[in-house]
């Protein structure tokens, strides 16, 4: 059943679609990164849950992060999930491949009330989890994400690139996974500026746009693998002092997956995190 | 005789008690003046977030004994101890390292 389990997860090019959301901070989206780092020295502890529907597949994730400030600009994480995936053949759970993730803010422009910035982000995903969740490959994520923070207004646009690894499947050939392309605009609106005491509300607007390339098996390209996504994601980001709670829902708006595959029905996220 | 003295022991005991209360009262002003106020000007505060990691890097300095800020305005307030500075290097470096740009920094001896 693993192996059955595995090879549609490939095939249908689903594998890791809740890890895709890059290096997310407090003042970050939720479902795709800003330029927002620690700062020098500064820790962070991150806490994550997160639920998609596609057809009969139900994916959820409960993931821990731990982040670390190298200098006001440059951060670089760690993040370990555990993932549980039901569809029509079972349910598989375990702990998922674990990502080591960096993000350095190149450009920053402050003036009063407003801060402006822009960030490359990288991510690394081993090839560290268990059989039945992890992917078996090692994949990279490269990315630029620009920020516009205000204290009324917020900003954000960004664009990543996965490039997936081959997987060599025993005794039967090599997979090509294609690569993934995301591309995010998003907007945040803060009703009231309240002392940092208090605690601090901002409502979010993100536009999330995802491209496919086709999977191929033994350089024969898979029908029912690849194409775009759009999904419209409303969240929300609540602060007190050093701690945040961040959550949103992605509701697929626009689909053109290649052959016969489920549309997205929708995916979200739950986040806490702790800065020390 | 022993009322008369039971008296003036009285009197002095409530003269020493008020001399000490105005002591510790003058004593308490001259503490407070020999503190130092620095308001700086600081670009890019935005969020809660902001405030806690300017305290966070501000608040970790030798002498420094309370940082506020005002998100608005973009001013951080540090009162920093008696015999205890605050250099612009000092500040700048720190708000460098917490994400924002200082822009101006002024001192008020004895003021809160």
């Amino acid at each position: 059943m693993i192996i059955k389990h595995q090879q549609k997860r490939l095939c249908l090019g689903l594998a890791g679609c809740l890890l895709s959301t890059g290096n997310v901070f407090a003042h970050d989206p939720v479902f795709s990164p800003g330029p927002h780092v620690l700062f020098k020295d500064g820790f962070e502890i991150h806490a994550e849950f997160a639920q998609s529907e596609q057809g009969d597949e139900k994916e959820s994730e409960q993931a821990v992060a731990f982040k670390y400030g190298l200098s006001g600009d440059w951060v670089v994480g760690i993040e370990l999930p555990y993932e549980t995936v039901k569809d029509d053949l079972g349910t598989e759970q375990g702990v998922g491949d674990m990502t080591l993730s960096t993000k350095y803010r190149f450009w920053r422009k402050d003036t009063l009330g407003v801060q402006e910035t822009a960030a490359i982000v990288a991510k690394v995903k081993l090839d560290t989890g268990d059989d039945q969740v992890g992917s078996g490959t090692t994949d990279t994520l490269l990315g630029f994400t620009y920020g516009y923070e205000s204290l009324k207004w917020y900003r954000w646009a960004s664009v990543r690139y996965r490039f997936n690894q081959d997987r060599s499947i025993e005794n039967k050939g090599n997979l090509q996974r294609g690569d993934r392309l995301f591309v995010d605009f998003a907007g945040g609106y803060r009703p009231k500026v309240n002392d940092y005491r208090e605690a601090d509300t901002v409502w979010l607007l993100e536009f999330n746009g995802e491209y496919s390339g086709r999977n191929a098996f033994n350089g024969v390209n898979r029908n029912n693998t690849g194409g775009s996504q759009w999904f419209v994601s409303p969240g929300i980001m609540w602060t007190l002092r050093n701690f945040a709670v961040k959550a949103g829902v992605q509701i697929p708006v626009l689909s053109n997956l290649n052959g016969e595959q489920d549309d997205s029905d929708y995916r979200a996220r739950l986040e806490f995190e702790w800065h020390l | 005789m022993n009322k008369l003295n039971l008296v003036s022991l009285k009197s002095l005991l409530q003269c020493l008690l008020f001399s000490l209360f105005i002591s510790s009262l003058t004593l308490s002003t001259v503490s407070s003046a020999a503190e130092t106020h620095y308001q700086l000007q600081v670009d890019g505060l935005v969020c809660p977030f902001c405030e806690y990691n300017v305290q966070k890097k501000l608040g970790k300095l030798d002498g420094v004994l309370k940082v506020t800020a005002n998100l608005k305005d973009g001013v951080v307030n540090v009162l920093v101890a008696d015999g205890k500075t605050l250099s612009e290097k000092q500040a700048k470096k720190e708000l460098t390292d917490a994400g924002f740009t200082l822009k101006s920094i002024e001192s008020h001896q004895g003021e809160k």
